[in-house]
């Protein structure tokens, strides 16, 4: 089948880098900055988001930026996902153990263990709703503030959660009146709408349920006032031109797989002309499918190279 | 050992409970169970929790799904009595029915209802939209329309919460905070009482005295409903342990959707439930193994391309095979359509699946 190019669209710049400047707010790489740019990727289960935000670190750090790639769902496959040596680094934050490094470092000390272990943190997350999210950002906006990586890219979870991760500072602020939870907010609110510190990228398939989740995901941001960096739609079939010719053995059966992946093939350019209509001026990349059951660094590796806009 | 066929289950059990990790066609393949039992003859309630209007789409309606079930027409594609009803969980609906039927009061209810606190504790409190899901299967469960309840549930990890759910009320209710909160007494208040106070202010200086004060109240509110919480959780907990409810795992071919089956599957062993079917969605049909001379160039490419992904994927599925063979439970490997079921056909054919392959 021929591998359909990452087609990326408004790459606004003639920078020859390997595939991050379409999703940069002025289209320059971000070397040396002294807080580093975070993207938070998103998208629903099944749609390939750990994959792209492996292949969007493994770009970053080919063009030479220093990238830390942090996982939230603490699975492990993200780490087999990124190059080993000059690749990306890999970090996992817990929502569990975020409140509590985050009572320790604005100085409740020993405290905060004891509030750990007596169940108040547990007590403390389900009265604020939305607190685990908040430290769980306010850690990312530590580690951006950090000045030792360029880019920060964000494995998010599930589409619904991120939606609920990006409205979770503004709802805390509206409920908490005082206290280091409500000044955290306040920071993590300003990384949000800062759109040279952070932005969204969306992942999704070229289906109807995943673009309808992608469109509502992206009113949310807009209504956060997050920056939307690209939408990226994965693993898209294409299918053979050429018809299948009469009298070949097995022709039924051939005819009807091929009916099948047109069918398929015609759907998915209908999502991605929808994909289109709702992203307006935000980039779009479309990524083939691979052929594979798995994911590993290679396969990786070769998304990378999509999404650079060049072909592989 | 030899797999019981799929039809054993959806002809006999009172509750089916599809679960799989997120993506996987999940609500499309609840509706196609519910499907399946309908056409031979149950009368079949398909009940999602999930948010999105994925089963509305998959059953073709338009309008959406409401908090109470729907007949859906499967116009001539039934047999004899069945029938097919579908609704969509609204915890906030579900929330109110909840607190009235606990309640001993009307003004108790009231103002249960009108606490900031439990408005918020939907987003707030790991597992309230699964307790929800375990009121509302308990209550479908009870009503005479239906002899069968499918159950459509969100994402793996969250799903064991519905097995957990009617605990974890209790559980909060009870919690040693809370106790120390509400002083000894339970009823009144003493906020101020030497032990409890360090605790008190540090939980004030974190999420600010605002908060504090609603979750206190929010407890005086719900005081005196914890037995009648409790007693509902017994009954729950036995139902979903009982013979007659089965739990159907749904899954992709990719190694690591797989890989998340086979962990839930062991979750729920640990739960002391056993799986009692594996369904296998979209699986890419193996094209003819020879490839006919007269291809093109992309032909040829395009049929490597999919023998290639068939084969991957009958690998990706080996473990499973071997799980539910040690099971003794059926194992669907449902193909890939060339399109997304959005109507009663769709579902059929889907269905169809389901009850010929094992």
């Amino acid at each position: 089948m021929p591998p359909i190019d990452g087609s990326v669209e408004e790459s606004a710049t003639d920078n020859t880098s390997a595939g991050l400047p379409w999703l940069l707010p002025d289209g320059t790489l971000p070397t040396g900055r002294a807080r580093a740019l975070v993207l938070l990727v998103v998208g629903k289960g099944g749609v390939g988001r750990t994959s792209v935000s492996a292949a969007i670190a493994t770009a970053a750090s080919r063009d030479g930026l220093r990238c830390l790639i942090v996982g939230l769902d603490g699975r492990p496959t993200l780490r087999q996902l990124c190059p080993v040596g000059d690749g990306p680094e890999v970090k996992m934050v817990s929502a569990g153990t975020a409140l509590e490094d985050y009572l320790l470092d604005v100085g409740f000390g020993g405290f905060a263990r004891r509030l750990a272990t007596s169940g108040v943190i547990e007590v403390v997350g389900a009265a604020a709703p939305g607190i685990h999210d908040l430290v769980v950002l306010g850690r990312v906006k530590q580690l951006a503030n950090d000045g030792a990586w360029d880019v920060i890219v964000v494995d998010t979870p599930a589409a619904g959660h991120a939606a609920s991760m990006l409205t979770s500072v503004d709802g805390l602020l509206d409920i908490v009146d005082g206290g280091p939870i409500r000044e955290q907010a306040l920071a993590v609110r300003d990384m949000l709408s800062d759109p040279t510190r952070s932005a969204v990228v969306a992942v999704t398939l070229a289906e109807t349920t995943p673009v309808n989740e992608t469109t509502e995901l992206l009113q949310t941001c807009t209504e956060v006032g997050v920056r939307i960096a690209g939408i990226v739609v994965n693993a898209v079939e294409s299918a053979p031109a050429s018809p299948i010719p009469s009298g070949v053995r097995g022709a039924a059966l051939w005819r009807e797989l091929h009916d099948e992946a047109q069918s398929r093939a015609k759907a998915a350019m209908a999502e991605i002309d929808r994909v289109h209509a709702i992203a307006g001026d935000v980039a779009v990349a479309v990524l083939a499918r691979r052929p594979v059951a798995g994911m590993d660094a290679a396969t990786v590796g070769a998304l990378a190279r999509d999404l650079a806009g060049g072909s592989a | 050992m030899t797999a019981a066929p799929f039809t054993a289950v959806i002809d006999t059990a009172q509750v089916i409970v599809c679960c799989g990790a997120g993506g996987v066609g999940k609500t499309t393949m609840s509706a196609a169970v519910a499907t399946a039992a309908a056409q031979r003859g149950r009368r079949v309630v398909v009940v999602t929790v999930d948010p999105a209007r994925r089963l509305a789409d998959a059953l073709g309606l338009v309008d959406g799904l409401g908090a109470d079930p729907e007949a859906i027409d499967l116009a001539d594609r039934i047999e004899g009595d069945g029938e097919l009803w579908a609704m969509m969980l609204d915890a906030d609906v579900e929330l109110e029915r909840v607190i009235r039927t606990h309640a001993t009061t009307e003004e108790q209810a009231r103002r249960a209802l009108a606490n900031r606190f439990t408005r918020t504790i939907g987003d707030s409190l790991g597992g309230t939209q699964e307790y929800m899901a375990t009121e509302v299967v308990h209550r479908l469960v009870n009503d005479d329309r239906f002899d069968l309840v499918v159950v459509d549930t969100p994402p793996s990890a969250q799903a064991l919460d519905v097995l957990d759910a009617p605990d974890v009320l209790v559980r909060f209710l009870e919690h040693p905070v809370f106790g120390l909160l509400m002083g000894s007494g339970g009823r009144r208040m003493r906020l101020l009482s030497a032990a409890t106070q360090p605790i008190v202010r540090a939980i004030g200086r974190v999420i600010g005295s605002d908060v504090l004060a609603d979750v206190v109240e929010f407890l005086r509110e719900f005081s005196g409903m914890e037995a009648s919480f409790a007693a509902r959780a017994r009954e729950v907990r036995a139902m979903w342990r009982d013979d007659s409810t089965a739990f159907v795992l749904v899954t992709a071919p990719r190694v690591d959707t797989v890989d998340e089956t086979l962990w839930f599957d062991e979750r729920l062993a640990e739960h002391g439930v056993s799986t009692a079917g594996i369904i296998v969605n979209r699986m890419t049909p193996s094209p003819p193994i020879s490839v006919p001379s007269g291809f093109d160039d992309d032909l040829v490419e395009w049929s490597e391309w999919m023998t290639q992904l068939a084969t991957a994927e009958a690998d990706a599925v080996g473990p499973l095979a071997e799980r539910a063979d040690a099971l003794g439970a059926p194992l669907m490997l449902v193909r890939r359509l060339g399109a997304d079921v959005h109507d009663a056909t769709g579902l059929s054919v889907l269905a169809g699946y389901l009850v010929t392959t094992s």
